[in-house]
């Protein structure tokens, strides 16, 4: 699995390099300090698969380099590892693209698992934004379909991406959407992110894949 | 300013002040008096006419008239002027010309008394004491022009009633003192009123002066809390990302431990653990030296110190660092003494080598100490510059900004933590020093720290070095003196000079170095030598004999007879103890004068 490191802080991206290396099967990172290396490494590797990006890069907008990647790259999985974790910056960085939001906060023990999560291609957000929902809505029955096209939209693929990842035609594909986001209470890719998310419906599947 | 000088400062403007409020007061009176004078001749002459020669009284009338319009307009022109006048001297002018108007009314007593019947000289008499009354407040309570017009218009009317009626005279001298006496108390009860008023209203100004001074002292001090505030709260903000990030660092190493990794892994997590917790220690130490800094709670001391010592041993400590990078650290130190904070200067210097170091690839880093004079004081000045790629002129003064670090996009903790220049800005501030920065691109950068200095001594040398250097290396100078110590010390200070020295101590000795050696470029001589022949006639006797030399001659006496000798031959004479700046500006002034 290649994974791209955009990080300003040097010893911050070799700590993450050496701890997906360790926690994964065959990890091959690759390392950027800004969102032109970035970017540059994107169009010379094109089987990358997920990208941790820092929000705060010297002077850019890590925001920017999510929304650029995502326009490069739809395919790729963007995660955000960032440290700020308030609930404005976390949406934002979905509504730009992102599949997972890992603060640099947490303990050492919650990376790990938040880092397995997304190399495992499940969604991690922060556990405040989960607890935040109060008492949980009723578990919504999705369809195994509506589950792989939900897994599809948490990773931010385009409708033309998921209808060729699933083999079905666009249209199928914008009414599979509009039934999860029915069935989840969500008006839009974000909101139905999140209280997948808080709904508890991805699990993390029994083996990490390489 | 002691309190007592104040007050006598606040008296003495209040007395001015009162004398300038008075002549004001009473130019403006004398802007009316020729029309109250006017009233006075016409009245006069009512009550005299009949009886007196017509070409007299016109006479009077005219002169009293005329001073009365010369008095208006001297007042006219003292108003024009303003405070632009010297209140002493027209105070005195006024006396002067209250005292001939006073006169001038005086001698219309002892014109026309004489030639009036009683009833006409009793109206007349009594108007002359009257008048004086009535000038009481034309005089503004000024008892001394009250005194002048009074005493010289009262004592000519009442000397020529007394003439006209001896019985009378001693009741009316009598009267005549009285009057005076009391019109001048009068006058000076006016004179202590106005004072009172006057100082009451410098009082007022002062105390608005002082409410106004407070405000502003006030609004200066809640100005620069908020600015310390701010820059408290912009320290905070950047400490709390630049102490965070490494934390985030430590904690995903964290995780790799508890992971298990690969040896190979583990080394390296354990290098970069290693630099981190480094970075963050000096990040923390810099951040603790700083808010020490701003609290306040650093008081510098005053210790005698060698500059360029405490230069030399910073220098020695940074030989490794600089060696490794390949650069060459060069230390030209001027010798300078000065009372300052060694642990301060040392650190200001300590953090621009770093800097220095840090910030230069190739060439050299060089530190330079200097003493600069200009008139009586004395800045020392330590200069630190190096051979690197050069600050922006955009960003030489965010330079001195906490955290503010040139061209680390990666925030690389290994290249400091951007608190250096702001510790240094600080300790120059403490201090009383001012730091300042000066670059060219690709040339490298210059940091110089200007010192104010109280010297420990006063500057050795008034000449510039080089010049005296020239003029006294490899010069001849013959010492003599009896005293073994005195002429030891005098030879070792002249050797330091580059003089070529040779010493005597005694006249015979002195002949001997003469028979051998030949005249000197210089002899210093003691007066006495412990003999019969003292050393100006020593001097004298070897001018004679070998021709000329210039002469300098010490002495610890203040009048003898080898004085005056020593006058007569025009030898430039030295009083003991001579300090050593003033024995070489007599050498060189004596051999620039052959």
């Amino acid at each position: 699995m290649k994974i791209l490191i955009v990080d300003d802080h040097a010893l911050f991206r070799a700590g993450l390099r050496m701890l997906l290396a360790t926690i994964g099967h065959q990890v091959v990172c690759l390392e950027a300090a800004t969102i032109d290396e970035a970017t540059a490494l994107i169009e010379r590797h094109a089987d990358l698969q997920l990208c941790l990006v820092d929000l705060a890069l010297k002077q850019e907008n890590g925001l920017d380099a999510v929304r650029r990647i995502k326009e490069l790259a739809p395919q790729i999985a963007v995660v955000v590892v960032s440290g700020v974790d308030d609930f404005a910056t976390i949406r934002s960085c979905i509504d730009a693209g992102a599949m997972s939001f890992i603060p640099k906060s947490v303990q050492p023990e919650v990376l790990t698992k938040a880092l397995q999560h997304v190399l495992g291609g499940a969604v991690y957000l922060p556990e405040q934004i989960v607890s935040t929902a109060g008492a949980l809505p009723q578990k919504p029955m999705l369809t195994p379909r509506q589950m792989q096209v939900l897994a599809c939209l948490s990773r931010g693929l385009p409708t033309k991406l998921i209808s060729r990842e699933l083999s079905l035609s666009e249209h199928t594909v914008k009414e599979h959407i509009a039934l999860v986001f029915q069935a989840l209470g969500a008006r839009n890719r974000t909101e139905a992110v999140i209280k997948a998310t808080q709904m508890r419906l991805q699990e993390l599947p029994a083996t990490v894949r390489g | 300013m002691s309190l007592p000088d104040a007050e006598a400062e606040r008296a003495a403007a209040s007395a001015r002040e009162q004398l300038v409020e008075l002549i004001g007061l009473h130019a403006r009176a004398m802007l009316r008096m020729p029309w109250v004078q006017l009233m006075l001749v016409l009245g006069i002459g009512f009550l005299t006419l009949a009886f007196v020669s017509v070409p007299v009284f016109l006479a009077w009338a005219a002169a009293s008239i005329s001073i009365e319009l010369i008095r208006a307009r001297y007042a006219r022109g003292v108003l024009v002027r303003g405070y632009a006048i010297d209140p002493r001297r027209v105070h005195l002018a006024f006396v002067a010309l209250a005292a001939i108007s006073g006169g001038v009314i005086g001698l219309g007593g002892t014109l026309f008394l004489p030639a009036l019947p009683v009833y006409q000289q009793t109206v007349l008499g009594a108007a002359m004491l009257v008048i004086p009354a009535a000038g009481v407040a034309v005089s503004q309570s000024s008892r001394y022009i009250q005194a002048g017009y009074a005493l010289c218009l009262v004592l000519p009317a009442a000397a020529t009633w007394g003439a006209l009626h001896p019985g009378q005279s001693l009741g009316v001298a009598a009267l005549t003192i009285l009057l005076c006496a009391v019109l001048i108390l009068a006058a000076a009860d006016g004179d202590k009123l106005l004072l009172r008023s006057v100082s009451i209203r410098h009082e007022r100004d002062r105390l608005v002066r002082d409410l106004e001074r407070r405000n502003t002292e006030v609004g200066a001090a809640m100005a620069r809390a908020e600015q310390s505030a701010q820059a408290r709260a912009r320290v905070l903000a950047a400490a709390s990302h630049d102490l965070r990030q490494p934390l985030h660092a430590l904690s995903v190493y964290s995780a790799v431990l508890a992971a298990r990794p690969a040896p190979e892994t583990l080394e390296e997590v354990s290098q970069n653990v290693d630099q981190i917790v480094r970075a963050l220690g000096n990040l923390l130490n810099g951040l603790l030296d700083l808010s020490r800094l701003s609290a306040g709670y650093y008081v510098p001391e005053h210790q005698n110190l060698a500059l360029e010592r405490l230069a030399a041993d910073v220098c020695a400590e940074y030989a490794q660092p600089a060696a490794q990078k390949g650069l060459a650290l060069r230390c030209e130190c001027e010798s300078i003494r000065l009372l300052g904070d060694p642990v301060a200067i040392s650190r200001i210097l300590r953090n621009l080598l770093d800097n220095a170091i840090k910030y230069t690839e190739a060439g050299e880093v060089s530190v330079k100490t200097s003493l600069e004079c200009s008139g009586p004081r004395a800045t020392a000045v330590m200069r630190v510059s190096d051979t690197g790629k050069g600050i922006p002129a955009g960003e030489q003064g965010r330079i001195f900004e906490e955290f503010y670090q040139l061209d680390n996009p990666g925030r690389d903790r290994s290249r400091g933590v951007g608190l250096g220049l702001a510790i240094v800005q600080r300790l120059c501030e403490l201090i009383g020093a001012k730091v300042e920065v000066q670059s060219v691109m690709g040339r490298g950068t210059c940091f110089c720290v200007r010192m104010p200095v109280e010297l420990a001594e006063p500057p050795p040398e008034t000449l510039p070095r080089a010049q005296t250097d020239a003029v006294l290396r490899g010069r001849r100078v013959y010492v003599v003196d009896d005293e073994q110590d005195i002429l030891k010390s005098t030879q070792t200070l002249l050797e330091i000079w580059g003089v070529a020295v040779a010493t005597a101590q005694s006249t015979g000795e002195t002949d001997l170095l003469f028979e051998r050696a030949g005249i000197p470029d210089l002899m210093i001589v003691d007066l006495r030598l412990g003999s019969e022949e003292h050393g100006a006639l020593l001097a004298d006797r070897l001018q004679q004999l070998h021709g000329h030399f210039p002469v300098l001659i010490t002495t610890g006496e203040t009048s003898s007879d080898a004085l005056l000798q020593a006058n007569r031959h025009k030898f430039t004479l030295l009083q003991k103890p001579i300090a050593p700046e003033v024995l070489q500006r007599a050498i060189v002034a004596s051999l620039a004068s052959r």
